[in-house]
Order: structure tokens, then C-alpha cells, then sequence
């Protein structure tokens, strides 16, 4: 069997030369076979619908890998820190101005 | 029934078309769209999985495209490893459903029509009775042009197996649907 599997083979990959008469019918059924598989199994709307999703599912997909790098950023605990020290740099600023205003508020005037 | 040189080159420029600008993906999946959806319709036995594993299919295929590299084989056995993975990630098991293929028929007389619709009815439903492993290999072979050797990194098996499986599967087939009509003997002999 592993011999007509072989012969079978080859003959499919256009070496009809090498099938005997007892492959004959089997080529016949194979290329009925390929006539049916080639047919168009979708309609024009179906792939147009399938093509559409796999598009939109690529794009949220690069979106999410666009921010899955964001987030193991070797940069993103250095901007994020530096965020954090203006802030709080910004907040000790307010801080001590309001402090300052209140020390040198002016005197009541004496009625 | 394999792709020559000049086929798959123009297939690489495709991909490398594809690689610069995403829009010159459109030929690659109107050529294989269709044989992907039969695959994972003889492995989901649904017809919306089966959709749904295409989609997911072309938008692997459309998301790894910037990193795919060409062997030179045909795409179709890379896309054909993607669905089959999905589908058995998703532990969908191996089946068929009733096709109802949106074929142009080249005959125009109705009688002959008619008659190619109940023919490919017995098709449809003689490849569905095969077993999962020799309908796979048939899917690939006759439908997607892929070689024994090809189908065999898909499937896991040796080439010489899946020759064993096209060839008892043909076998069966010839066996359950009898002698083709007559046009396609004509067809037969022709590409022979």
C-alpha cells in the first residue's frame, strides 16, 4: 500500500506517468474532489465581514501591545518618579508660600 | 496540484507587498479565505467558530505579519498551523457541518446544474463521513495545494503518513461516490 500511496503521490504532482491503470480512478476522484474544495464557500458579504473583524482584532491588538511595552518600559519607573518628585515639589512650594503670606500678613490697624 | 517557483514568488512579493503597506494584504486573504473557513469548518463543525477561528486567523496573521519570515512554502500552511492551534486551544473538537458553497457553476444548463448540485451534495457529504485525520489531510491537500510534506508539519505526522491517509481517503471516496460525471472525466483526464 505504501507503494500506490507513493505512486499516487506523484502522479497528483503532475508525474501522471508513474499511476497504473488500478490508480486511474483514484485520480479522477481526486481531481472531482479539488473542483469541489476550490468552490467559493463564502458569500462576498461573509468576506468582507471576516476580513473587517480581523482587521479591528489586529488593531486592538497592536493597541494593547502598544501599552503593554509602555508598562515594562525600563523609562516608565524613571518618569513616573520623576513625576511624583515634581509634585510633590510643586505641593511643598505651595506650601510654604501660604505659610509666608501668613507670617508677614499685615498688622491690624489700630482703630 | 503544487505550487511551481514562479507561484510562489509572486507569493513572497505579496507578503513582502503586505510587510510595507497593510492595505496590499487584501489578495492574500481573498486567496486563502476560503480554504481557511473550510478547515476550521471540518475541525469546529459550526458554522460561526469556524468564522470566528478565520478572523482570528487573519488578524494573527495580519498582526504577525511585520515579523513573518519566508521559507519558502506557501503561506497557506502558516495560516493553516494558526487555525488548527486556535481551534484545539479553544478545545473544539474535529467535525463537519452541511456546506453550502456559493460556487460558480460553469454549466448553464439547468439540468446540468441541478445535477452538478446533487454530485457535489454526495462530495460534501462522502468527505464529511471520512475520518478527522484523513479529512484534514484531504482539506489540505485537494483544497489548499499544500504537499504531503507540508501537511505533515501541520499535522504532526510523517509525509509518508499523510500520503497513506490522501490515498485511503481516496480510496474510500472513490468506493462511496463511484465513478465522476462525465464533464469531469473530461477534467480529469485533462489535467492529467
Amino acid at each position: 500500500m505504501i507503494d500506490e500511496a507513493d505512486r499516487l503521490d506523484a502522479a497528483l504532482d503532475s508525474r501522471p506517468e508513474v499511476v497504473g491503470p488500478d490508480l486511474g480512478p483514484l485520480l479522477e476522484v481526486a481531481a472531482e474532489v479539488s473542483r469541489f474544495l476550490d468552490a467559493r464557500l463564502l458569500a462576498p458579504h461573509e468576506r468582507h465581514q471576516i476580513y473587517m473583524r480581523a482587521m479591528s482584532a489586529a488593531a486592538r491588538q497592536a493597541r494593547f501591545a502598544r501599552v503593554r511595552r509602555a508598562l515594562t518600559d525600563r523609562r516608565l519607573p524613571a518618569i513616573v518618579g520623576g513625576a511624583a518628585v515634581t509634585v510633590a515639589a510643586a505641593a511643598a512650594i505651595a506650601v510654604a508660600l501660604t505659610r509666608d503670606r501668613r507670617t508677614h500678613a499685615p498688622s491690624p490697624v489700630a482703630v | 496540484m503544487h505550487r511551481s517557483a514562479a507561484e510562489l514568488e509572486t507569493e513572497r512579493q505579496q507578503i513582502l507587498a503586505a510587510q510595507r503597506d497593510r492595505a496590499a494584504f487584501a489578495p492574500l486573504y481573498e486567496r486563502y479565505v476560503d480554504q481557511i473557513f473550510a478547515y476550521a469548518y471540518t475541525l469546529t463543525k459550526d458554522k460561526e467558530q469556524a468564522e470566528d477561528v478565520t478572523a482570528a486567523t487573519f488578524a494573527k496573521a495580519i498582526e504577525e505579519l511585520p515579523r513573518f519570515q519566508w521559507r519558502g512554502v506557501p503561506y497557506s500552511a502558516w495560516l493553516y498551523r494558526v487555525a488548527g492551534n486556535l481551534v484545539t486551544r479553544e478545545r473544539r473538537r474535529p467535525g463537519w457541518i452541511e456546506l453550502e458553497p456559493h460556487m460558480a457553476t460553469d454549466a448553464t444548463d439547468p439540468s446540468d446544474v441541478a445535477e452538478r448540485m446533487d454530485r457535489d451534495s454526495e462530495i460534501r457529504g462522502a468527505v464529511a463521513a471520512l475520518p478527522a485525520d484523513q479529512r484534514q489531510a484531504v482539506v489540505m491537500r485537494f483544497g489548499g495545494e499544500l504537499s504531503c510534506r507540508e501537511i505533515g508539519e501541520i499535522m504532526g505526522r510523517s509525509e509518508g503518513a499523510v500520503k497513506l491517509l490522501s490515498f485511503r481517503a481516496l480510496t474510500t471516496l472513490r468506493r462511496r461516490l463511484g465513478a465522476p460525471l462525465p464533464a469531469e472525466r473530461g477534467r480529469a483526464r485533462g489535467a492529467s
